[in-house]
């Protein structure tokens, strides 16, 4: 850094950048491939998704008489706003295929092994936690096509042993997709599953910055080839 | 790194190329989502009604002389994605056989409802005690002006007010 003390610096200071900088940003990586980038990727897609979701919720009305009109509407009287649905909602199908591919990456390289069987773990949490965001956010519309996939998502529920039928009540509020489910869905869908993947993503990014990104598993001498490549 | 890589620009590494480009394409893609963000948020407010209509308010015969009248009617609105009426009030002051005006009850400090007082002989504002005539002019209270009146139009005896919406 130069000798000019600007606000940026002077704030950085104060925040303890510098240590930031080393644990986050320039700290050291094996060699490793574009694979280990689909991590920072998915967590890119679910930032879009967060602020993308935030704007959402100014127009949408989660309740049975307005939530198709209050869709139609984004899509054509507000400002861009086709544009703003449209990234939440291919953004959603392409958070769920990235969680895999990030997952499938990792499977095969062998990188839950220890010391990452945490990390492991609250991966599959937040891989449950996408596919909840998924499953709530596809009611949401409250179209034909929201209504059956909730209907026939909430019957598979309802095949459980023993608390089958409980749970399926449970996760309709009732006997039927309703008013309530749709509520439900949406305080699911805008509040407790966006919390609970913050609640997992940080300390799985913790633990990705304090034990560090494994090496891909070569042999020493496939090893040395690569280094030519 | 080579002495002429050096001179040519003392102050650029890869480190340091690469930092700008990172936050660069950050900058754009925060502003790509960014720029439509603020037009989506704002988007209700560039849209304002153009159109203005005449609405029937009621026979001037059935209004007292000296004796404010409060009528409703309503307008049609487009609220957000919903068809609705609006139902809204007015004076209709009635000062001789020919001379009326037609008052709009929405105070002009902060935009509450006033009340015409029959025992006082005043239009009152509740919020912060705006206090007008009956012919809309202020008397006391922080109102800045009169009360709005509406452009009329008299048709068989039927009073015809021009509204927006
Ligand atoms: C839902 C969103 C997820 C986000 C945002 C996320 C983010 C990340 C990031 C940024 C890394 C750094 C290395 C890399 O990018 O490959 C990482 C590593 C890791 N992730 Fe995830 N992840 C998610 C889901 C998952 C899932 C579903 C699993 C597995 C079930 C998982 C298991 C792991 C493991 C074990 C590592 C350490 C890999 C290593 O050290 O080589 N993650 N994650
Ligand atoms: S709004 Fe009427 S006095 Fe303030």
């Amino acid at each position: 850094m130069e000798e000019k003390q600007n606000w940026l610096q002077w704030t950085a200071d104060r925040i303890g950048w510098e240590a930031i900088d080393k644990a986050m940003l320039t700290r050291k990586i094996p060699k490793v491939n574009w694979a280990y980038t689909l991590g920072s990727t998915t967590l890119f897609v679910a930032i879009i998704q967060l602020v993308t979701g935030m704007f959402l919720t100014m127009y949408y009305s989660p309740s049975p008489d307005h939530a198709y009109d209050s869709i139609n509407y984004i899509m054509n009287d507000v400002t861009l706003g086709w544009l703003i649905r449209g990234l939440h909602h291919w953004g959603a199908s392409v958070m769920v295929i990235l969680v895999f591919l990030h997952m499938w990456r990792v499977f095969y390289y062998g990188a839950y092994k220890y010391p990452r069987e945490l990390t492991w773990i609250l991966g599959v949490l937040l891989l449950v936690t996408v596919l909840a965001l998924g499953f709530t956010g596809y009611l949401l519309p409250f179209d034909q096509k929201s209504y059956f996939a909730t209907r026939v998502g909430t019957s598979m529920a309802g095949v459980v042993p023993l608390i089958g039928p409980f749970l399926k009540r449970v996760l309709l509020a009732g006997e039927d997709v309703g008013t309530l489910t749709l509520a439900r869905f949406y305080g699911l869908h805008i509040w407790i599953l966006p919390a609970l993947f913050v609640l997992f993503v940080v300390p799985h990014l913790y633990l990705v910055f304090r034990i560090g990104i494994s090496a891909p598993p070569v042999l020493e001498e496939e090893d040395e080839e690569g280094e030519e490549a | 790194m080579s002495d002429v890589r050096r001179a040519h620009s003392p102050e650029m590494n890869r480190r340091s190329f690469l930092t700008g480009v990172i936050l660069w394409v950050s900058g754009i893609i925060a502003a790509i989502i960014g720029v439509p963000a603020i037009g989506y948020f704002v988007s209700p407010a560039l849209k304002t009604s153009k159109g203005e209509k005449w609405i029937a308010l009621g026979k001037l015969g059935d209004v007292a002389i000296k004796k404010p009248k409060a009528v409703n009617f309503q307008i049609a609105i487009k609220d957000g994605w919903i068809n609705s009426e609006l139902t809204e009030t007015a004076f209709i002051v009635r000062e001789d056989q020919s001379k009326y005006i037609v008052l709009s009850n929405q105070c002009t400090h902060l935009s509450c409802k006033v009340y015409w007082s029959d025992e006082k002989q005043v239009y009152i504002c509740p919020c912060h005690n705006g206090i007008y005539d009956m012919e809309g002019g202020n008397i006391s209270g922080p109102p800045p002006r009169p009360l709005d009146r509406y452009k009329t139009k008299l048709q068989d005896d039927q009073i015809f007010i021009l509204v927006k919406g």
